[in-house]
């Protein structure tokens, strides 16, 4: 296995007895009468990786895995299931939690409508490396949320904060555009970094429209930075930086980067540090005329 | 099918950089740093990464563009032009396409090459010679040889080319095949008893054992089934699935203006997306996430093979590869006829 490589016997030991108390939990909730699913995650055919799994009963609930391979944000299906009457179960780690808070303070699902257990989560792994995931490496976030029940103390990750390669703050402006260019260029438009991202909820989005129509078809390079920016600014002060984007492009392109640079950014001119964190404002909900204003020159 | 010679996997660069002189070469190149391969063309200088990787997205690529322009259109004070795209303006040669994606091409032709025939396609068809790299599998999610596909050999191919130690034992097998073979001679040389008794002998690890016939019943038994529920609840309709598959082909037609001009232009749809089906007067008959993931499958397993007399599956394996959830035809069809309780597909 994989993440026999990096994760300690000690610890998966651990993750072990977490999996057993997640089934239990799991299949206690299934019990309830108004219990829809339970969505967490299980194995993929190889057992190389996990992927999501929406339990539908307590036998179902031992299918159910938490070990440093759960990538996938289980929060992201909740937008979608909203209009479904009952209960829907869902497990969280903390950058899922984060997501999750902020779909409740942006009323895509309602609070009184779940179940959720939090994870508390050391780290995961990347499964293509062995080594522990680049988003993990630089995670510092306490995870508040009002759980219904936990699998421990949700405490913030005792990990190294190092800052994967490269560092774009080092280049020039000129190296960033070549940069981005580049990678941008990579895109295929499938929209699986859209589709898979717990914020994009909007129930039509703009690329998705005909009449007024807002982006072109064409796919040539200005219509995938089009896209790419659109998306970026949307999520600027609502990324949770869980790394979906990245992991389910089929093309490799460095999205986890560009939702870097703009909680960066966010931190620097706005002091908004980590959505998902905090009950202020979202940050692109709040103006004030202290607001840096560097792109018209106002100021640096 | 006639052995033309041995060739030395040294020497395959320069015979491409050769041949393009006259033809447009295609083969796979070298794809970002994470050693992915993809299908273009080929330039004099270039390394050719022929070997046991997939190009992630299929040889359908090189005939039917993801986006492709039909004509353009400019318009003054008194008259508007009209200029139809061309194609292609060389006759091309695509190097070390696979079985698999070789097969889909047959499918994909009795689309387009039916009445009425698409004629950008028949001409980038007609045009091309394909020059198949007999394959060993390429990965663990290979199962051509599970739906009838012949990977050393494959139809649909006009020249073979069979890895043994160091080169390649040469093929031709149609006639276009032996036009290419002879701009390929001055690289050959008479192969040894063993190089060919290694080519006679070469076969494949492909997975024979998928299963993707239909459920007891039929198909349409399952119609309504609440596995397709199941099926669809990890989804998360990226539509990934279409873009890498061999088979799949559907477009959408776009008009698009500049100023006083513009162009028509095809691109690739996907029935996973929402607008798909949507209809110019706001009504979509397809709304749901779950119908849209059952259409993907029965057109796959059913309307095809009703309509074309084979199933639209070539055994890439790229589905399961590329999707975020890892979920291919062959497990959705596994669980469709098992309709167990404990499918979540």
């Amino acid at each position: 296995m994989f993440h026999a490589i990096r994760t300690p016997g000690r610890m998966r030991d651990q993750l072990k007895d977490m999996q057993t108390r997640l089934r239990e939990i799991a299949a206690a909730f299934l019990e309830r009468p108004d219990a829809l699913f339970f969505i967490g995650w299980e194995m993929t055919p190889d057992e190389k990786e996990t992927r999501p799994f929406f339990a539908r009963n307590p036998r179902q609930a031992q299918r159910l895995v938490w070990n440093d391979l759960c990538h996938p944000n289980p929060a992201s299906y909740l937008p979608r299931l909203r209009d479904r009457e009952g209960m829907i179960g869902v497990a969280v780690k903390g950058c899922d939690a984060r997501a999750l808070r902020e779909l409740i303070r942006a009323n895509q699902i309602e609070r009184k409508n779940l179940f959720v257990l939090g994870i508390p989560c050391t780290g995961l792994v990347d499964p293509n490396t062995g080594a522990i995931a680049s988003r993990c490496a630089e995670c510092q976030y306490p995870v508040d949320f009002d759980y219904d029940e936990t699998l421990g103390p949700m405490e913030t990750p005792a990990l190294t904060v190092e800052r994967s390669a490269p560092d774009l703050d080092a280049m020039s402006l000129q190296q960033r555009r070549a940069f981005w260019k580049q990678e941008l260029d990579k895109c295929i438009r499938c929209d699986a970094c859209r589709k898979i991202c717990y914020g994009c909820y909007c129930p039509e989005c703009i690329f998705e429209m005909s009449d007024p129509k807002w982006a072109t078809n064409r796919g040539d390079l200005a219509d995938k930075i089009f896209y790419h920016a659109v998306r970026a600014y949307h999520l600027a002060g609502r990324c949770v930086g869980c790394d979906e984007c990245a992991r389910a492009c089929p093309m490799g392109v460095r999205l986890d980067l560009l939702n870097r640079s703009l909680r960066d950014h966010a931190k620097e001119m706005f002091s908004f540090d980590g959505a998902g964190i905090t009950d202020e404002k979202p940050l692109l909900r709040t103006f004030s005329t202290e607001d840096p204003d560097p792109f018209f020159g106002g100021d640096e | 099918m006639t052995v033309i010679g041995y060739m030395k996997r040294s020497a395959l660069e320069g015979v491409l950089g050769d041949i393009s002189d006259k033809l447009e070469v295609i083969a796979p190149l070298p794809s970002g740093d994470k050693g992915a391969v993809e299908l273009r063309r080929f330039e004099k200088g270039a390394q050719v990464s022929i070997g046991p990787v997939k190009p992630m997205l299929p040889l359908k690529t090189i005939f039917l563009p993801p986006v492709e322009q039909i004509f353009r259109f400019s318009k003054s004070e008194n008259e508007t032009t009209v200029t139809a795209s061309t194609p292609i303006t060389r006759d091309r040669v695509v190097f070390g396409a696979l079985g698999c994606d070789i097969a889909a091409l047959a499918l994909i032709d009795e689309v387009f090459l039916r009445e009425p025939v698409d004629e950008a396609y028949r001409e980038r068809r007609t045009r091309t010679t394909i020059v198949a790299l007999a394959c060993e599998g390429q990965g663990p999610e290979c199962f051509c040889a599970s739906v009838g596909i012949d990977p050393v050999r494959p139809g649909g191919a006009d020249v073979v080319m069979i890895p043994v130690k160091d080169g390649f034992i040469v093929e031709t097998i149609t006639k276009k095949g032996e036009q290419l073979g002879t701009m390929l001679q001055g690289a050959l040389r008479d192969p040894t008893g063993p190089q060919k008794k290694t080519a006679r002998s070469f076969t494949s690890t492909s997975r024979s054992d998928v299963d993707l016939s239909a459920p007891a019943g039929g198909w349409s038994a399952v119609w309504e089934s609440e596995a397709w529920e199941d099926a669809s609840a990890r989804c998360i309709g990226c539509g990934i699935c279409t873009v890498v598959c061999p088979t799949c082909h559907c477009f959408d037609v776009h008009d698009e203006r500049h100023g006083n001009g513009g162009e028509r232009f095809r691109k690739w749809d996907s029935c996973m997306a929402v607008n798909f089906t949507m209809m110019a007067h706001g009504e979509n008959p397809r709304p749901q996430h779950r119908a849209r993931v059952r259409q993907r499958y029965m057109h796959k397993l059913v309307y095809f093979p009703e309509n074309h007399g084979a199933v639209a599956c070539v055994g890439c394996g790229r589905c399961a590869v590329a999707c975020p959830n890892r979920t291919g035809i062959g497990e959705v069809a596994d669980r469709m006829r098992e309709r167990e309780e404990d499918s979540n597909e």
